[in-house]
């Protein structure tokens, strides 16, 4: 890192002798300032494929008669995610903070103004961030949600529930006074898309067929193991630049940070696998591959103050969380195809504990005194998670009930039973995602 | 000319067809299916949901031949 940047500073010197004559001068500060452009857009690109990460392990995990409605879904709450948190969404997460808890400037792309090169790859960054929270939900709503509600949704979260959320913890709100740590979003983005995923699936309902008469779940098998683990992959590639890109900056610690993130995330896939392994008597893929992401999930407030062996435990807490979380989520009768509950909600949850529980920041050398309890911290900082957690809780369940509801009570949230059975590819997109495949049904 | 509907394992397909071959009985079509004997399938488990699969997947093949040979049977 130290050669790179003296390599930089030598490369800016030679450029300086030339731009000496332009009368223009190419400081260490610019230099560093271009190195953080790059390496906040390259992040946020990586947070982008977590779109396709996303929509592959849905796709996987539920049936193929609804894989184009699947598609759809995730590629458009990213394109009205987008406009809205461009439009109304980063004013309210950004602009200027009233009562801790709105922004109230910025609207209609005025808070980036332009000429500064740092805002626009900011906002870049920002964006997808917004994306990731929205497309949490579309798993746990899958096979049963009209496509037009989806879409209704997708624009609330993005224009309102989100920044508001990011306002409290990142924006200067009053989380952010109090110092309640979320590095990279288990709290703002994973635990609130989880919040809302828990909302739909209740406002929803199961599936067809997914409750026997005496209130048993039956298995509604997903129709390709290869995607979901493609897919898991695809976004564990996407959190590396998730957890170190938060850092917004070109600096040392991304190193740190991108091997934290991965040992959370081999944590818990190893403990899931082997819970699974346990309970359910095989090593079962699904399971397995929801470890892997509820490590990512857990991890990814901790990442930046928290010791290598402090980020393995809180990967393998994960890793069991998880899976017993799917077994109970289902049978308390709701139904959540793809684990998008357990594995955002539950894990974003313990990943924000776990920041007042395993702060190390004094052993890692970044701060004077460590945070978290397990390491002589004391509450003050366990406290404040809660807190934080308590008051997102609130805010996005509310908040994912009231839309939900709404959305029900006046346009429908749910298709017909007919609609379902006969699969959303064709009742709702006129598009079969698999035409020319004999898809075998087995029920 | 006797038609024989064989239900068999996937797995078995191609034995199934080289033994035929053998006999110099090449009028065979084979479709994909559906179905169960009387063991009435298995148990089988998603994310902690049992299901009782009882339409296991098979193979069925059509044969024609002129004789019949016992010893086939």
């Amino acid at each position: 890192m130290k050669n790179l940047l003296i390599l930089l500073m030598g490369c800016g010197l030679l450029c300086s002798a030339s731009a000496a004559e332009n009368g223009s001068l190419l400081t260490a500060e610019t230099v560093q300032n271009n190195l953080n452009v790059v390496w906040t857009l390259v992040a946020g690109i990586l947070v982008f494929t977590m779109q396709a990460g996303f929509a592959l392990v849905e796709a996987g995990l539920t049936r193929a008669k609804n894989t184009s409605n699947i598609m759809m879904k995730n590629v458009m709450d990213f394109v009205i995610g987008s406009i809205c948190f461009w439009l109304i969404g980063s004013a309210f997460m950004f602009g200027e903070t009233r009562g801790g808890v709105i922004g109230t400037s910025g609207f209609f792309m005025d808070i980036f103004k332009c000429g500064d090169d740092w805002n626009w790859t900011y906002m870049f960054f920002q964006t997808m961030f917004c994306a990731t929270a929205a497309t949490i939900v579309s798993g746990a709503m899958a096979e049963r949600t009209q496509f037009r509600s989806y879409l209704i949704y997708s624009a609330v979260i993005s224009l309102f529930i989100y920044p508001i959320a990011g306002k409290w913890a990142w924006g200067g709100g009053w989380l952010a006074d109090l110092n309640f740590h979320d590095f990279a979003g288990s709290t703002v983005v994973h635990s609130v898309g989880g919040w809302l995923a828990l909302a739909g699936a209740i406002v929803l309902g199961p599936r067809l067929g997914k409750y026997g008469p005496d209130g048993k779940p039956h298995a509604i098998p997903g129709h390709n193991i290869a995607l979901a683990a493609v897919g898991v992959l695809v976004l564990w590639i996407g959190w590396f630049g998730f957890n170190p890109g938060s850092t917004v900056e070109g600096i040392g610690d991304i190193g740190r940070i991108a091997i934290i993130t991965n040992f959370g995330a081999v944590a818990g896939t190893l403990t899931a696998m082997f819970t699974a392994w346990i309970v359910l008597k095989k090593p079962d893929a699904s399971m397995t591959l929801n470890g892997a992401l509820a490590g990512l999930v857990a991890i990814t407030a901790p990442c930046d103050i928290v010791t290598p062996v402090g980020a393995l435990i809180i990967g393998a807490i994960s890793g069991v969380l998880v899976v017993f979380s799917v077994l109970f989520i289902d049978r308390i009768g709701v139904d959540d195809p793809v684990g998008a509950i357990s594995v955002h909600l539950v894990n974003g949850v313990w990943g924000t504990l776990a920041c007042g529980l395993f702060g190390a920041e004094a052993v890692l050398k970044i701060a004077d005194s460590n945070s978290g309890l397990f390491y002589g911290g004391g509450f003050h900082a366990f406290g404040i998670q809660i807190l934080g957690i308590a008051a997102y809780g609130a805010w996005a369940f509310l908040l994912g009930m009231l839309t939900f509801y709404a959305i029900k009570k006046s346009i429908g949230l749910r298709v017909t039973a007919d609609e379902e059975r006969k699969g959303l590819d064709m009742t709702e997109h006129g598009t079969d995602a698999y035409a020319g495949f004999q898809v075998f049904m087995n029920e | 000319m006797k038609l024989v509907i064989a239900y068999i394992q996937p797995d078995r397909l191609n034995p199934v067809k080289q033994a035929l071959y053998a006999r110099s009985i090449f009028k065979i079509s084979v479709t994909n299916a559906l179905g169960c004997g009387q063991q009435r399938g298995y148990v089988q488990m998603w994310r902690g949901a049992l299901e009782e699969v009882n339409l296991l997947k098979k193979v069925r093949c059509h044969c024609r031949q002129r004789r019949i040979c016992r010893e086939d049977h």
